[in-house]
């Protein structure tokens, strides 16, 4: 230390050493920060796209639930109506609904498409199912159905009607498919 | 007087679904839609109402050509060709020309 009360170099060191390691933890506290904020922000994001192609993969299951559980119920159905006529009249309704649930489906698959946490593409195209040349699944599926409907006997209608489950089937396959794959983008 | 073409004289009310590439095509020969493709004023197709299901490979047959002649691309097809059909109906041709956009193989068929 100087003498007289002076300022002295050790001193000044002492101040600077000081000064170096009051900013340096001011850096490292800033860095740290800045990186932990960036580690945090990422979580939440991977956390909101999970909850997104979650919430888009109950609705496409739900829907696909819907449409293959009411194809696999048809022949079932068609047994408990007593007649030809009764039945043949009942078909149109079903048709419809099948249709429509159909639909349901496809634009549940069409909402995967324009998001951008659903991993894959062609979501909507997977509602047509397996390709058979130049024709799919479903396009099968409402063939068999036209012909069930003019169908001209029972035991024919009903063969028919039992012909849409492999179709149905195959749409639900490549479905699955999809979503397992768009499951893989989310697993740790 | 406005140029249209009515599935109707394909169903006879009878058919409430429309389905296979090959009655498409057929279909399509039946309304002569090589010609209406080059017509000079706007085409309607109407679709009566007790039609509600037209499978994706019966639009492929009836419009891939018609999709490709107009430019390949929905806005162009819908300027030419205005749809007068029930929602459900109307969607159900919306993903058929998605599936004739997305995939060449049907629009050189």
């Amino acid at each position: 230390m100087a003498a007289g009360g002076g300022i002295g170099a050790a001193q000044i060191l002492g101040w600077i050493v000081t000064g170096a390691a009051f900013g340096g933890n001011l850096l490292w506290n800033w860095l740290n920060r800045r990186h932990t904020n960036r580690v945090a922000e990422t979580i939440r994001l991977e956390q909101y796209a999970k909850e997104v192609w979650e919430r888009h993969r109950i609705r496409i299951e739900s829907r696909l639930e819907e449409f293959v559980s009411c194809v696999q119920e048809l022949p079932g159905q068609m047994l408990t109506y007593p007649g030809f006529a009764e039945r043949a009249a009942s078909m149109d309704i079903w048709g419809y609904n099948l249709t429509l649930l159909h639909d349901s489906l496809a634009r549940a698959l069409a909402q995967a498409d324009h998001s951008a946490y659903c991993e894959g593409s062609s979501w909507q195209a997977a509602a047509a199912g397996r390709d058979h040349g130049t024709e799919h699944s479903w396009d099968l599926a409402m063939t068999a159905f036209e012909q069930a409907r003019e169908a001209v006997d029972e035991e024919s209608q009903l063969t028919l009607i039992k012909s849409l489950a492999p179709y149905a089937l195959e749409i639900e396959l490549l479905i699955h498919h999809k979503i397992q794959e768009a499951d893989y983008r989310y697993q740790p | 007087m406005t140029l249209a073409i009515d599935l109707e004289v394909l169903t006879q009310g009878r058919v409430h679904n429309l389905s296979g590439h090959e009655r498409g095509l057929a279909a399509r020969e039946h309304f002569r839609l090589d010609e209406l493709d080059k017509a000079g004023e706007a085409v309607e197709i109407r679709v009566p109402e007790h039609i509600y299901g037209v499978s994706p490979s019966f639009i492929q047959g009836l419009l891939s050509e018609s999709v490709q002649s107009l430019g390949s691309t929905r806005e162009a097809f819908f300027s030419h060709y205005h749809l007068i059909a029930s929602d459900l109906v109307r969607r159900q041709f919306d993903r058929g020309l998605s599936a004739i956009l997305t995939d060449r193989n049907f629009a050189i068929n």
